[in-house]
């Protein structure tokens, strides 16, 4: 789509008039000659005029001062001629229409700039109420505090916009949006509080889990596989601290590590799984099934007390597989029925 | 009014409790701070070079409350009282949803409210004071794989003493937007809005504006996409006050993983389409392109160099340009220190704009060399306190001396968090 270039009326006569002024009349001439003089004045009335006009059609502050001084540098040059200093009167001539020139553009830039400005004031908003709805969901401290210093910001933005500053308010609303991506690139990372207290919740899950097949085993699972535990709890305490610092990158990468560690320990157990470990896992649930329940409960939570349900699903069907000698798929629904469990009591805070 | 707002903060102080991970109860955030704004504008203004300052100093005090998430009845508000050498602000910002049983929002409703009140000797040209509000109900009767929001919002600016510069106006529009029922992860949107906008004392310039708007927000692992789209048809109540009008916005930023970083493009479009151009008001297509790479963690240090394009195509108007530009930036989230620095330097040539030894007078443009400067950091000293940093400088460098102008901004804020 290219931009129609009507021009009109008011823009041709701007620009007609100024080329053809400083085309018709030389300007050694002009300083010399009274009558030429007088013409190049009257012109320079005219187009101060024309450029008033122009300039009024906006609210650009600067520009209309420009054109303030245009007019009394034009005033000027007409007493001072009178007084017939013809070269003074000719070089203020000159720079009245400078001016009138300068507040022109700056109006038609401005015009540019204050819907720009606008636009990204008024999108701000929207985004801001998008990514605040998500920090508060996520409940996510850090992003939360990204947003409040981009508020800040945005409320500096606008009091220039107010001022009819509009390429200050576009450099100033700029960075609020960029405090804004910033946020919502550590919710999407980070996932907030709530993802992180689930991630926390099922690494050690799986660490516990670990932990019980290796107790299961004769020479409890090998040193090797006790020393990568090991590492595995204290990845996830440091996970812990990052959390409780307010940095869920670094969190969520400490528990990656403990969970990659938990993994390659229960690699060396993994081939003899004992059904007294599974059942130990079982009774483990059913403890915190109690817990959780009358938690549940207590809160009302209709959204809680369905994903409950779905986790004694899984443990029941865990039941059946243990029964059945079938220990690999008894751990895998019960892991999902733990997910479910800690899911269940999140939603019943 | 000072005093109400101190004993609302120390009230909020008192019964603020720090929230502990993974709580889910009532909070209030308070935060005072106390620093200097600084407004710089160098540029020539017909006889002189012009420099204009403004430096403010002042003080805020804030207080951010929501309730528990889990809950039918949620809320949020946020009060804010400054007072400056320049002028005294205050803010007043309020969310409330009705979640049944804390699941899905089924209403929503906002208020927004800034007061300003401009010192008798303040250095800004506009100084009438104001209030300025909206106030927006929203809907959400149907959910499903997306969700119907319905909208209702009222918006003014009030003027204690109006002026052509300074007028108050109203305005009420109505929106139905579809968009994704979750708020988490990625999402998109897309509706319709309509506006009326009528200012009491100049009927001339009232308008009413019908717009499309839609948004998509995607993020995948190391990849991110985001469009953003807006077209608007302004009309005019005088035509030959100011022409009635289309606009069309794009906005797309994408990332893409590529080695250890990621490309980055970032592209802006918007038109302007006027019914009848005039003095003020042209046809315009103005597009700006980045194009560039980043690398490293955001943990640490995030690196990223662009390639920077913007072109104006205004026809054979002198406004026509084409601008290019390098951009080097540097971004951390790191604790205590959190910031960004970047720094673009290019040149801008405008076509139609040279001027000739017999056109001297015409309406021309200089071509210029421009630098940007932008730094943004927050020094976290303690748990409590943070010192906020904010700079900008844009100095333009003119083939034509007197059009050289510098623009900038800085700010420097000591931040208690109690």
């Amino acid at each position: 789509m290219q931009p129609t270039h009507l021009h009109s009326t008011l823009t041709a006569a701007i620009l007609g008039l100024v080329v053809l002024a400083g085309v018709m009349l030389p300007q050694p001439t002009l300083a010399q000659n009274g009558e030429a003089l007088q013409q190049y004045i009257e012109q320079t009335g005219e187009i101060i005029r024309a450029a008033a006009d122009v300039v009024r059609e906006t609210d650009n502050e600067r520009a209309r001062r420009i054109m303030q001084e245009a007019v009394q540098l034009h005033e000027r040059s007409i007493e001072i001629a009178m007084e017939g200093h013809l070269n003074q009167a000719f070089k203020l001539s000159q720079r009245a229409r400078a001016a009138a020139e300068h507040a022109v553009r700056l109006a038609r830039e401005g015009q540019g700039q204050q819907g720009r400005a606008s636009q990204r004031l008024e999108r701000y908003r929207e985004f801001r109420d998008q990514i605040l709805d998500r920090a508060r969901e996520a409940d996510d401290r850090r992003a939360l505090r990204f947003i409040r210093e981009s508020e800040d910001q945005a409320i500096r933005a606008r009091d220039q916009y107010r001022q009819g500053n509009y390429t200050m308010a576009i450099n100033l609303i700029e960075p609020a949006e960029a405090l804004l991506a910033r946020a919502a690139r550590l919710l999407f990372e980070g996932g907030g509080a709530e993802r992180l207290a689930r991630e926390i919740e099922r690494t050690r899950a799986l660490i516990e889990t670990t932990a019980d097949r290796l107790a299961a085993q004769a020479g409890g699972g090998g040193e090797s596989a006790r020393d990568l535990l090991e590492s595995a709890r204290e990845a996830l305490r440091r996970g812990e601290e990052f959390a409780h610092g307010g940095q869920p990158l670094r969190c969520l990468h400490s528990l990656r590590l403990a969970r990659r560690l938990a993994g390659q320990a229960g690699e060396a157990v993994r081939e003899s799984i004992s059904p007294e470990a599974v059942a130990q896992q079982l009774e483990r649930w059913d403890e915190r099934y109690e817990v959780v329940a009358e938690r549940v409960i207590a809160s009302g939570s209709a959204p809680a007390r369905s994903v409950l349900e779905r986790s004694r699903h899984h443990r029941d069907r865990a039941e059946q597989h243990l029964v059945g000698n079938d220990l690999e798929p008894a751990l895998r629904q019960l892991r999902a029925a733990f997910d479910l469990l800690n899911e269940a009591s999140d939603l019943a805070r | 009014m000072v005093l109400g707002a101190t004993a609302f903060l120390l009230l909020a102080m008192a019964t603020s409790a720090q929230a502990q991970f993974g709580d889910d109860r009532a909070r209030w955030r308070p935060k005072i701070s106390a620093g200097v704004d600084a407004y710089l504008h160098n540029y020539y203004l017909a006889i002189a070079d012009t420099t204009e300052a403004i430096a403010e100093f002042n003080v805020a005090a804030e207080i951010d409350g929501q309730s528990r998430r889990t809950t039918s009845h949620q809320w949020r508000l946020r009060g804010e009282f400054s007072s400056g050498t320049e002028l005294t602000r205050q803010l007043f910002d309020g969310s409330y949803r009705w979640r049944p049983d804390a699941g899905v929002p089924r209403i929503r409703a906002d208020l927004i409210w800034y007061g300003r009140q401009y010192r008798p000797d303040s250095e800004y040209s506009r100084s009438s004071d104001n209030n300025e509000g909206r106030g927006e109900v929203r809907a959400y009767p149907w959910y499903g794989k997306a969700v119907l929001d319905l909208r209702l919002s009222s918006r003014y600016l009030d003027f204690r003493t109006p002026s052509t510069l300074e007028q108050s106006y109203h305005e009420e529009s109505a929106a139905a937007f579809l968009r994704s029922p979750g708020v988490l992860g990625s999402s998109w949107r897309a509706g319709l809005r309509g506006t009326q906008r009528a200012y009491p004392d100049s009927a001339a310039i009232d308008r009413d504006i019908l717009a499309f708007e839609g948004d998509l927000d995607f993020y995948g692992e190391r990849r991110n996409l985001w469009v953003y789209h807006r077209s608007d048809r302004r009309l005019a109540a005088d035509e030959t006050v100011r022409p009635s009008a289309w606009s069309h916005w794009t906005d797309v930023r994408l990332l893409l993983p590529a080695g250890a970083g990621q490309v980055v493009t970032n592209l802006n479009n918007e038109v302007w389409r006027y019914d009848e151009e005039t003095g003020a008001y042209f046809d315009s297509w103005r597009t700006d392109v980045e194009f560039g790479y980043q690398w490293g963690d955001m943990l640490g240090a995030l690196w990223r160099t662009l390639l920077t394009g913007d072109h104006l195509d205004a026809g054979d108007l002198p406004e026509t340009y084409t601008q290019f530009g390098l951009q080097g930036s540097l971004e951390s989230y790191a604790y205590p220190f959190t910031g960004i620095i970047a720094i673009e330097y290019g040149h801008r040539w405008y076509e139609n704009g040279a001027a000739s030894d017999t056109d001297e007078y015409a309406l021309t443009y200089t071509d210029f060399s421009y630098l940007e400067i932008w730094a943004m950091a927050t020094w976290s000293m303690t748990e409590h306190f943070a010192l906020d940093l904010i700079v900008n400088y844009q100095p333009e460098n003119h083939t034509e001396q007197d059009d050289d102008l510098a623009l900038g901004f800085g700010t420097l804020r000591l931040v208690w968090r109690p």
